[in-house]
């Protein structure tokens, strides 16, 4: 069964689950949703976290939802005909992007313990010999590499404090800026190259049913282009250049030379075992709906197995492990899908859907662009999960075909809107956080001021890729 | 979910220091002695003799000088442009019967100059001192991986043949102290954390003395490089280091950087072992 088959409830289409709503009604259920999104807009002024806003409105439309009778109770009918009486809340939830993302955290927290992440990072850097220029096209490389195989956040950490760690020891700090915005910029590009590789490209991916293959071999050669730009970019931004003089040359490759990449591993056994597992799940992940039985089970399965897998050295302390999991992301992403459906019983979705329909009747070149830049200012100021999630819903009750070009537009304006500014993506949100934290004090607007060239070349590059893919294949 | 002070932790774990080896040339020194001049050139004689890593170093003998305090000794080596200074304990002093101090002289001379100091034991009146070359020389440390200079000054002072014991001891009253308040913190596995910081103390010191005996062995072929990473009660660790390596001369890094005191370690340890040449560095 494939994800989209797995999502009944939330992909329903409109003849399924028809009952009449009154306009005031959808009037209403859709200021819920406006109050929702401008909460999670403002998290940082509220001081509340994702999972508590969501979860304060979930309590708020389910209530509404009752008190209103849009609220389908009573069992459920599974495949074999059998009536489950679960809450109606439990089969709002979209479970395979839950157990993808809880999967796929406690795979990478695992693996990253066996010291593997850490010594690509630092093989790297040696392999650059302390050169500024080559650092940044290997640590951009690297950050795209890590943000499709692992997630977007995770290759922020990692390529952002071994950054500050380098070029601290480089006696090049006065860089540090300009690394820091090029790598979290590079995050939502490479976030942009597996289905897996960000929320939005699982959900959207999902609800369109597009493989990890197919996701890959379309979206593979705007990464690249874009990496390469970006980078490109950013040397002539930031004044990043090679060295010059050999004595330069060999201070920096004595600096980094105090590098040891050995200094991570505990064990050269589950070093070597995470390595392998790693190309496993990645393989795995791209076979999933070929392969027997594990199609049937889909992605969440693979990515839960594996990270059980994962656990096997650390058996005895899974606990800590479980801990460590995020837990106020997980139940944003449950608290948002009861928000969600919700709405889409109380038509809030369809009436997005009209709003959709007449940005594409702008016609196929018009309404892509429109439907991308779009997605992409509404993703830079408020949480792009909610926003794809919507959009892709709205899209699914349009019928729209899997291979059209309003999902990749969906999928780019989602990830692409994060780098506008230091809150449109949970990986911006660590970068700018890193720059604080190394004192380089960069204000909200200082961000925007610095990535708006950037983002605003990715989009228009994005907007072009789309077309040219709706006209040549769509 | 990794993160970010994890990794900066791994990182910056990863980054060790290295040990890089430059022959110090110490050309010109000065044996500063409140002795009559014959028997300040004896004592001369016998330091030459003693360590031969100095036999060819240009000496100047300061023994003629009064001074109402150590001000006017300083502006005197000030002008010599000097490697090296040597001396011994309770120079210009007469405290020798208490041996508490080194004296106000050797203080100055310790923590004020830009140069090594070379401290003798104190000298019998005619100017000599027990008959001892130097062979095996211990190089002292609560903080090896600072010690880069202090290390490449030892290196020049111990034979070619010689052995250099390269030490790190971690103080074990200052750990226990630390150690107390980790288990006063409920938020912190006392036990895994008290671990993991003697374990990662006593590792890096361990990782820098291995680069400083690859590039030693490299430099000079002929020469025992040692290590001992310990921790314990620093007199007693020191006492039993000696013994079993029969030290000829310990080399202490003495210059504070506010130059507020001798660095705490030196000082104590400069007292203890009245009997033993040192190298304050």
């Amino acid at each position: 069964m494939s994800i989209a088959t797995l999502l009944p409830i939330l992909l329903s289409a409109p003849g399924e689950h028809a009952h009449a709503v009154p306009m005031s009604t959808t009037l209403i259920f859709t200021g819920v949703l406006v109050a929702m999104v401008l909460s999670l807009a403002f998290e940082e002024k509220i001081h509340a976290k994702k999972s508590m806003i969501t979860g304060t409105f979930a309590v708020l439309s389910l209530l509404l939802g009752a008190a209103f009778g849009l609220l389908p109770f009573g069992p459920i009918t599974n495949a074999f005909g059998e009536s489950l009486g679960v809450p109606v809340y439990i089969p709002a939830i979209d479970w395979e992007v839950i157990a993808i993302i809880m999967g796929s955290s406690l795979f990478v927290d695992a693996t990253s313990k066996s010291g593997l992440f850490t010594y690509i990072a630092i093989k790297l850097t040696k392999a650059s010999k302390g050169d500024p220029f080559k650092l940044l096209v290997y640590y951009g490389l690297m950050t795209v590499f890590f943000s499709a195989v692992l997630n977007n956040v995770t290759a922020m950490i990692i390529v952002g404090s071994l950054t500050a760690v380098s070029l601290a020891k480089l006696e090049q700090r006065d860089k540090l800026l300009g690394f820091l915005l090029i790598e979290g910029l590079l995050t939502n590009i490479g976030g942009l190259l597996t289905l897996i590789s960000s929320v939005p490209n699982i959900i959207v991916g999902g609800t369109a049913g597009i493989s990890f293959v197919e996701f890959f071999l379309v979206a593979s050669p705007y990464v690249a282009v874009a990496t390469l730009l970006t980078i490109g970019m950013g040397t002539w931004r930031f004044g990043i250049r090679g060295l010059e003089s050999d004595e330069e040359r060999e201070r920096a490759a004595r600096l980094v030379s105090g590098f040891d990449e050995l200094d991570g591993i505990e064990s050269m056994g589950f070093f070597r075992f995470s390595a392998g597992i790693l190309a496993a799940f990645i393989l795995v992940m791209a076979t999933t709906s070929v392969l027997p039985f594990v199609s049937e089970l889909g992605m969440g399965y693979v990515a839960m197995s594996f990270g059980l897998i994962a656990l096997v050295k650390f058996k005895a302390k899974i606990d800590e492990f479980l801990r460590a999991i995020d837990w106020d992301l997980l139940f944003f992403f449950g608290f948002l899908f009861i928000v969600i459906n919700v709405m889409e019983h109380a038509k809030v979705l369809e009436l997005i859907g009209h709003g959709l329909d007449v940005l594409i009747g702008l016609g196929k070149g018009l309404g892509t662009s429109s439907l991308l830049v779009a997605s992409a200012v509404f993703s830079s100021v408020t949480d792009n999960i909610p926003l794809a999630a919507m959009l892709a819903k709205a899209l699914a009750n349009l019928e729209t075909p899997a291979d059209s070009p309003l999902w990749w537009s969906v999928v780019f304006g989602a990830n692409l809107g994060g780098n506008i500014t230091p809150i449109g993506s949970a990986s911006t949100v660590v970068a700018f956080t890193i720059m604080n934290k190394q004192g380089l004090e960069v204000s909200f607007l200082g961000f925007v001021k610095l990535a708006g060239l950037f983002a605003v070349v990715q989009i228009i590059l994005a907007v072009a890729y789309v077309l040219g893919y709706a006209y040549l294949f769509a | 979910m990794p993160t970010l002070d994890r990794f900066e932790s791994l990182f910056r774990a990863a980054v060790k220091e290295q040990y890089t080896h430059t022959d110090v040339k110490l050309e010109r020194a000065a044996l500063i002695t409140d002795l009559p001049e014959p028997e300040s050139r004896r004592l001369l004689e016998q330091v030459r003799g003693s360590i031969p890593a100095l036999a060819a170093t240009e000496w100047e003998l300061l023994c003629d000088g009064t001074y109402d305090d150590p001000r006017g000794l300083l502006d005197r080596i000030e002008a010599l442009r000097l490697d090296l200074l040597c001396s011994y304990r309770h120079l210009y002093t007469r405290a020798k019967e208490w041996p508490y101090s080194l004296g106000s002289y050797v203080d100055v001379l310790a923590q004020t100059t830009s140069m090594p100091l070379l401290l003798l034991p104190h000298p019998s009146d005619r100017g000599e001192l027990q008959e001892r070359s130097v062979s095996d020389v211990l190089v002292l440390t609560d903080h090896i991986t600072g010690s880069e200079e202090l290390v490449r000054k030892a290196a020049c002072v111990a034979p070619r043949d010689g052995k250099l014991v390269l030490v790190h001891i971690e103080d074990d009253q200052t750990f226990a102290r630390y150690a107390d308040i980790i288990s006063k913190l409920p938020e912190v596995n006392t036990e895994r954390t008290n671990d993991a910081i003697r374990d990662r103390l006593l590792q890096e010191a361990r990782d820098y003395i291995d680069t400083a005996e690859a590039a030693l062995t490299e430099a000079k072929p002929d020469l025992e490089v040692v290590s001992e990473v310990l921790m314990g009660h620093l007199v007693k660790q020191v006492r039993e280091l000696v013994e079993r390596h029969d030290v000829d001369l310990i080399a202490l890094a003495v210059k504070d950087e506010d130059q507020l005191a001798m660095h705490g370690l030196a000082y104590p340890l400069a007292i203890e072992f009245s009997e033993i040449p040192m190298l304050l560095v």
